[in-house]
């Protein structure tokens, strides 16, 4: 049987850390093909349910890339983020699922080091976590969520 | 109750302590202080129903203390101050209502303007299902010997805010003799004012009720450090009617996300869905919908329970989301419902903070 491969979803901002991922491209940085980046123009613009939505559909973890606090080109969409996310993983942890399986981290354009470490990281840490537990069958079978 | 509280004795002669709560009400209309008067009446036994009365006779079965609720009561003042009323209304509400119409305020969805705002202490209240249906006599049983905790609705179990947080009165009830006179706190200038033209008089502040407040609040606050949260093993009976969002006082959209086309679906992604997954279990996104909601009006929650007193399931939703709010709204020091002051977590954020979450 296969090793499990980690499937993970990448929320980036427009501005900063899509920006670094595209650098880290054009630098031609490895970092692993697990990582499906889904752009917006800003990590404010995230709604939750979004997050909650790769969670619940099967990701093995979820990413949310931002501006350095001050640096927001909208001024202040990464403050709500960050305020967004707070929440997000204390609900998760409450209602017990696993709020180590959402990362949040400032990424600037300039950072495509940082971003294919970043991806590295996280990647590593979802494998060492396992496969995510909604989607499978005895959860499944508890909920209404299919395998 | 802070230090210059102001407690007052309403005289009046009638024989219950309801019926004194009642008599006051129908005094701010005979004397002209307000036009109609919001309030739980027993319109029948059975529940009480919701009621503006312009007719001081109408209030005759007013009882701001009955031990059983159909719906948190906010929503329906959104519904009715949504464009400010022009005319002086008396509005009276538990300690859950108070504080959920603040955050509707905050939300934009009520207005204060020419409210006489009154709360009362809450005797806490048992499931509608569960109530005998007694009218008032439960009140008074309720009033003489306190309600179990164990007979009570989750939510209540779980409440630390038996006592309104603010508006211009508070009618007391927690602590004291039933056969005592009529106790009513002056919270506010326009309340004391008020309570001078019904020729209220002074006194001292009622000796139990700090006492019974506190204690019941401790019992409340062990018991949510011990409740269990778990959602999904309590999401398989779920039927995704939506009644707790329905009937959540906080849950306001016109259009919600979940009735949106963000989530319209066509039948040809059903399909697709269906056989890359081996079976699709329908209806889809019952765990979506739950956290969903929860990330959308958390922040807000004040723990009323009517979400968990809607589920035709008995899914017990109150109980969660009387423990969760506590967690999430620790993140911002913030209290739903506490102030009108103190703004919603989401519309407000600082430059440093909550670096607990960054990684």
């Amino acid at each position: 049987m296969a090793p499990f491969e980690p499937k993970i979803i990448a929320f980036l901002c427009n501005w900063c850390s899509y920006a670094g991922a595209d650098l880290a491209g054009t630098a031609r940085l490895q970092y692993p093909t697990n990582v499906r980046i889904v752009r917006l123009m800003c990590s404010g613009a995230l709604d939750s349910a979004y997050v909650v939505r790769a969670l619940v559909e099967g990701a093995d973890g979820v990413f949310v890339g931002g501006c350095h606090p001050g640096d927001c080109h909208y001024l202040n969409g990464n403050f709500k983020a960050r305020r967004r996310i707070a929440m997000l993983e204390t609900i998760l942890a409450g209602v017990g699922l696993q709020p180590e399986r959402v990362m949040l981290r400032w990424i600037s354009a300039s950072e495509g080091q940082k971003f294919a470490q970043t991806m590295q990281e996280f990647t590593d840490r979802i494998r060492t976590m396992g496969k995510n537990p909604l989607t499978a069958k005895a959860t499944a079978a508890a909920m209404e969520v299919s395998a | 109750m802070s230090a210059d509280s102001v407690f007052y004795k309403f005289p009046s002669d009638k024989p219950s302590y309801p019926e004194k709560a009642a008599d006051f009400l129908a005094s701010l209309l005979i004397k002209g202080v307000v036009e109609a008067v919001a309030v739980p009446c027993w319109i029948n036994n059975a529940a009480p129903a919701y009621t503006l009365a312009t007719d001081p006779a109408a209030l005759a079965t007013a009882d701001p203390f009955a031990p059983v609720m159909l719906r948190n009561a906010a929503d329906l003042l959104a519904e009715l101050t949504r464009q400010g009323l022009s005319r002086k209304v008396a509005v009276v509400v538990r300690s859950c209502e108070m504080r959920a119409l603040f955050e509707l305020v905050k939300l934009r969805q009520a207005r204060l303007d020419n409210v006489l705002l009154i709360g009362a202490d809450c005797l806490g209240t048992v499931p509608v299902t569960a109530f005998p249906g007694d009218g008032v006599a439960a009140t008074l049983r309720a009033m003489a010997t306190p309600l179990p905790a164990g007979s009570l609705r989750n939510a209540c179990q779980l409440c630390a805010n038996r006592v309104p947080p603010a508006g211009d009165l508070t009618i007391c009830a927690l602590g004291l003799d039933p056969k005592a006179d009529l106790i009513v706190e002056a919270k506010s200038e326009q309340g004391k004012k008020t309570l001078e033209t019904l020729a209220a008089t002074e006194t001292a502040a009622p000796a139990k009720r700090q006492e019974t407040v506190d204690q019941l609040h401790q019992q409340a606050e062990a018991l949510a450090a011990v409740t269990d949260t778990n959602l999904l093993s309590l999401l398989g009976r779920c039927a995704r009617c939506y009644n707790c969002r329905d009937m959540c006082p906080i849950c306001y959209c016109p259009e919600c996300f979940f009735t949106s086309q963000k989530l319209g679906y066509s039948s040809d992604r059903y399909l697709e869905w269906a056989k890359r997954k081996g079976s699709l279990a329908f209806p889809t996104d019952t765990l979506l919908f739950h956290l969903t909601r929860m990330n959308h009006m958390i922040a807000s929650c004040v723990g009323c329970g009517i979400c968990e007193s809607a589920c035709p399931n008995d899914i017990p939703l109150g109980k969660i989301y009387a423990v969760l709010r506590r967690q999430v709204q620790k993140l911002y020091d913030y209290e739903a419902g506490r102030s009108l002051e103190e703004p919603l977590p989401m519309s407000v954020f600082f430059e440093k903070e909550l670096h607990q979450v960054e990684e």
